[in-house]
């Protein structure tokens, strides 16, 4: 439904129900008004008429007396007393000298004298002896009319105390009376006799002629006062009666009756000129309400209109601005909203698709343009050749920006960047920067050697050293390259392919890969490590073992290497070699490195409680020595859990200590400076500064078990052990040998004065309880293997 | 229609004994309210038979358009002259059964005369004068006289005998038994008969012909 509709439709029904109420209230309270005041006329109509009435029987009492005084009529009733009839004919004859339709005279006993109307009522007895008062007045129906009579004393002489007579004088009530009467009450009138003595009603005179008089007589009288409607023919009346005989004679009742139409024709009258102005009023206000309607909802559906077309992206949709008031309010807010979205949409989408950084393309554009160029090419080699999807990532970035700061950092970012603009300036080559130091480049090639060649040109342009705020820097990356259609189809498993290919070349210090499915399955597994170490650091599912070191000239091992065992819930027990450097990666280690030395450090505090303190050993990563907190950690968590920093040993590479020398040199210092002890893991392996191990706070180096396992099989192998040795205890540090597995081997390293070992053939590393175990059997036999 | 005649006459006059030494009766007739009532006709019958003295002439006069007096009193069978002593003419009637007659008296001629051989009470109007009203009581008796003003009235020199004393007056409405009361006048003074009315007095309905005399009295 419209809201021009809805509007119409409210108004109007609002307006109707105004008008009904109103037309009812006013219906009803003027008909009941209408109907009061036809009813009040009508009794004002009744004592108009019993006034007239009275009147009339007042005039007819005079009318009397003044006979009485007739000097002829005296003559003629009391001089020729006896003749009946010349006294009737006298007084007929004085009768027609006044208004009167009859008289009678009655003597004193109560007979009649004479009456002009019956003639033979002569001599007989008056038949309403009640009438013979002072100021009798009656209304009786006498044969076939109706009368009003008034008696008056007939005194003679007129000053008598006593009468002589009885004078009476009637005026008949008939039709022409009832016109006289109706044309002063104004309303219709009859004259009805009988009705309520149990003889049937008639009516002895109406004002009308006709079915009403016939229908009147049959009419039961209304009671009293009253007013009542009553049905007489085809049509209402509203009557009211007047008694006007006494109670002692028969009824004779007047009747008023109005048709109940011409009472109500002034309501019906109001009532007409109501509902034309109710009429004209709901059109009035339909009318107005189509025009509201219509000013609102025009515009409101231009609106409607224009918002869908914004919804799809029509930002230069016209708005109809025109109109005062609210809707043309709402319409300039409108357009106002529609430009502030519009402007809003396209900074979205350029945040959505570009990096804030250096302006390039994000990752979710370069995964469009991906999908937009697969769509373009079709997806079929042979046509089209291929795509190229190249992720190349800087190499040592994070130590550049550790060590010279983001700031740096940014700058170098900023400059890749501008040269990949430039790159792509060329053409055909999209550039992105899919986050951190990783970049993407997509590009058609025709095949395999054509995209290693180009993109081998690219990373030599992109190779060339660069100048940030006077530091030089070489930009050397790592690019992994996935081809479309040879390797997937869809931008997401082509981008992941990539980036796999990239860490394929960064790791095998390859330059360029391409992305091969085995290494495919590699690189999920290493993902898929990532979340379950974190999990298994967190619900510690990963295990201390500790692998005994021996003392070669004392015999005993009182010292332990702490290593890290995870068993994984799927792949079994994983060595620290295929997780650390997951750990190492993707920011782990630090965690794992603290969870291990709380753990250490409380096993060293319980062997300590035990009264056989052993001394542990624990590896750090390099990355570890990244962190200036470590130094006070350690120190703190020893001091918490009450071990002397002279049972633990952290065990360094040597290249660990150059990523960040001086960091490095603070940290060690703090701890040796607390009795901690620091040993060289891996020696041999890398590239050794003596004058860097000369300054390091080390009292220990662990020669590489790579060395140790050739001792047996080469002699040039075995002098490098033994010049080893000897460079450590010329340095004064303590010299072990790890990874020895063979009784020969370890009597070999004793000889060469080597200080402590540990391998397989000592020990593999046990739990906590193997470790006691192993402990306590070596008390107990001790020559087994030192010997 | 005679009836009326009867109602209104109250009075049997019977003749007084003929031989008699003196004796006298007292009445006296008091309103229902106990105020003496004046002007009733008072009338012994002696109730013995014998001849009675023959009746003595009355006027009726009219004078100041009234009948002086109004009520007059005469034995049957006297002779009544209707005098008019006004400066106008008068038209006395009586449609009294007792003696109708109407006599036109002109201002200034000999008073018309009329003989009562009826007893009965004839009242008197003027056809020219509707107020003026008269009455004429005839008794058949020579002891009458009316009541004074204090309500009394007293017949004396009645020869002795038993005689019915009988009341009258327009505008009493007692019954006739209380207006009689036999008396046995001995010669010695019987003791009065003092009658108190019942019944309330008629009001008198005449009226001053005050238009009659317009800027002048009388």
């Amino acid at each position: 439904m419209s809201l021009q509709a809805r509007v119409l439709g409210l108004s109007l029904a609002l307006l109707l129900v105004v008008l009904g109420v109103t037309l009812a209230t006013v219906s009803r309270a003027t008909y009941r008004h209408t109907l009061d005041r036809a009813e009040e006329e009508l009794v004002h109509a009744r004592r108009l008429l019993i006034d007239k009435l009275d009147s009339r029987q007042r005039a007819l009492g005079e009318a009397a007396s003044a006979l009485a005084k007739e000097d002829a009529l005296r003559q003629a009733i009391f001089a020729g007393a006896g003749d009946a009839e010349s006294v009737r004919l006298a007084l007929d004859n004085h009768r027609l000298r006044t208004s009167a339709d009859l008289s009678i005279l009655v003597d004193l006993d109560g007979i009649v004298l004479a009456d002009t109307g019956q003639p033979a009522a002569s001599g007989r007895p008056f038949a309403l002896p009640e009438l013979l008062a002072e100021g009798g007045a009656r209304v009786l129906r006498l044969g076939d009319r109706v009368f009003q009579i008034v008696a008056v004393p007939y005194y003679v002489p007129v000053s008598a105390p006593r009468p002589s007579l009885w004078l009476l004088l009637g005026r008949v009530l008939d039709d022409r009376l009832a016109l006289e009467l109706r044309d002063l009450v104004g309303v219709e009138v009859a004259i009805v006799a009988g009705g309520s003595d149990g003889r049937p009603p008639r009516a002895m005179a109406a004002s009308w002629s006709g079915e009403p008089r016939a229908v009147a007589s049959r009419l039961a009288m209304p009671a009293g006062d009253t007013v009542e409607i009553r049905e007489l023919g085809d049509a209402d009346y509203l009557i009211t009666a007047a008694p006007l005989a006494a109670a002692d004679t028969p009824p004779v009742t007047a009747l008023l009756m109005r048709p109940t139409a011409e009472a109500l024709l002034d309501y019906r009258e109001l009532l007409g000129r109501f509902v034309a102005l109710a009429a004209l009023s709901a059109l009035l206000a339909a009318g107005g309400a189509v025009l509201v309607a219509r000013g609102v909802s025009r515009p409101i559906r231009g609106l409607a209109e224009a918002a869908q077309r914004i919804a799809a992206g029509d930002y230069a949709a016209e708005l109809p601005l025109r109109g005062a008031g609210e809707v043309g309010r709402l319409a300039r807010e409108f357009a106002a909203m529609q430009q502030a979205v519009g402007e809003r949409e396209t900074a979205i989408e350029y945040l959505a698709y570009h990096d804030d950084l250096t302006g390039l393309a994000n990752r979710n554009r370069f995964r469009d343009e991906i999908a937009r160029r697969i769509s373009v090419t079709g997806g079929t080699a042979e046509r089209r050749g291929r795509l190229a999807i190249v992720v190349l990532d800087l190499d040592r970035f994070r130590e550049i920006n550790d060590t010279l700061g983001h700031h740096i950092g940014d700058r170098l970012l900023l400059e890749i960047a501008g040269r990949l603009r430039r790159e792509a300036a060329g053409g055909n080559l999209v550039a992105a920067r899919l986050g951190g130091d990783e970049f993407g480049l997509l590009l058609a090639v025709e095949g395999v050697g054509d995209a290693r060649r180009r993109i081998e040109e690219l990373r030599h342009r992109l190779g060339e050293p660069s100048e940030v705020d006077d530091v030089r820097l070489d930009l050397e990356a790592s690019f992994g390259i996935a081809l479309h259609p040879d390797h997937g189809g869809d931008p997401a498993t082509l981008l992941r392919q990539a980036e796999v290919a990239m860490y394929v070349a960064k790791e095998r210090r390859l330059g360029v890969a391409f992305y091969d499915s085995s290494q495919d399955r590699h690189s999920i597994e290493r993902l898929s490590l990532v979340g379950d170490l974190r999990r298994a650091i967190e619900s510690e599912s990963l295990e201390l073992v500790f692998q005994p070191k021996l003392d070669l000239r004392s015999g005993r091992a009182d010292e332990v290497e702490v290593l890290l065992r995870w068993h994984h819930p799927r792949r079994g027990a994983l060595s620290p070699a295929e997780f650390v450097p997951i750990a190492e990666q993707t920011g782990l280690i630090r965690p794992l490195t603290a969870w291990v030395l709380e753990r250490a450090t409380a096993e060293l505090a319980a062997w300590a409680r035990g009264g056989d303190p052993l001394a542990a050993a624990v590896n750090l990563s390099a990355l570890d020595l990244h962190d200036p907190e470590l130094g006070r950690r350690i120190l703190e968590t020893l001091a918490r859990h009450g071990v002397a920093p002279s049972l633990l040993t952290l065990e360094i590479t040597e290249s660990s200590v150059l990523e960040e020398p001086e960091t490095a040199r603070r940290i060690l210092d703090q701890v040796t400076a607390a009795g901690v002890r620091v040993s060289i893991d891996d020696f041999g392996t890398g590239y050794s500064s003596l004058a860097q191990l000369k300054r390091l706070p080390v009292t220990e180096l662990k020669i590489d078990r790579s060395f140790v396992a050739e001792m047996g099989r080469s002699p040039d192998v075995r002098q490098i052990v033994r010049s080893a040795i000897e460079l450590g205890h010329n340095l004064g540090l303590e010299v072990v040998a790890e990874g020895v597995e063979s009784d020969e081997t370890l009597a070999a390293l004793r000889d060469m004065g080597c200080d402590k070992a540990q391998g397989f053939g000592i020990s593999e590393p046990l739990t906590a309880g193997e470790l006691a175990s192993w402990i306590a059997a070596r008390a107990g036999g001790r020559a087994g293997v030192a010997s | 229609l005679a009836g009326w005649w009867t109602a209104a006459g109250v009075v049997a006059v019977l003749a007084t004994p003929a031989m008699a030494a003196a004796a006298a009766v007292e009445v006296r007739v008091e309103q229902r309210d106990g105020a003496p009532l004046a002007d009733v006709v008072v009338a012994a019958l002696p109730l013995a038979g014998g001849p009675l003295a023959p009746p003595a002439p009355a006027v009726m006069d009219q004078r100041d358009r009234r009948f002086v007096p109004q009520i007059l009193v005469v034995q049957r069978g006297a002779r009544v002259a209707f005098a008019n002593s006004d400066s106008v003419s008068h038209h006395v009637y009586s449609f009294s059964p007792v003696q109708r007659f109407q006599l036109y008296l002109p201002k200034g001629e000999p008073p018309p005369e009329i003989d009562f051989e009826h007893a009965g009470v004839v009242t008197l109007g003027c056809n020219l004068h509707d107020w003026m009203l008269g009455y004429i009581a005839i008794v058949d008796t020579p002891y009458f006289t009316k009541t004074d003003a204090a309500g009394a009235a007293r017949l004396r020199d009645l020869p002795a005998g038993r005689y019915r004393l009988e009341l009258w007056h327009p505008r009493v409405t007692d019954g006739d038994e209380r207006l009689r009361h036999q008396v046995d006048l001995g010669g010695a003074a019987a003791p009065p008969w003092r009658l108190r009315l019942e019944q309330p007095l008629l009001p008198s309905r005449e009226q001053e012909p005050a238009f009659q005399e317009y800027g002048g009295g009388g």
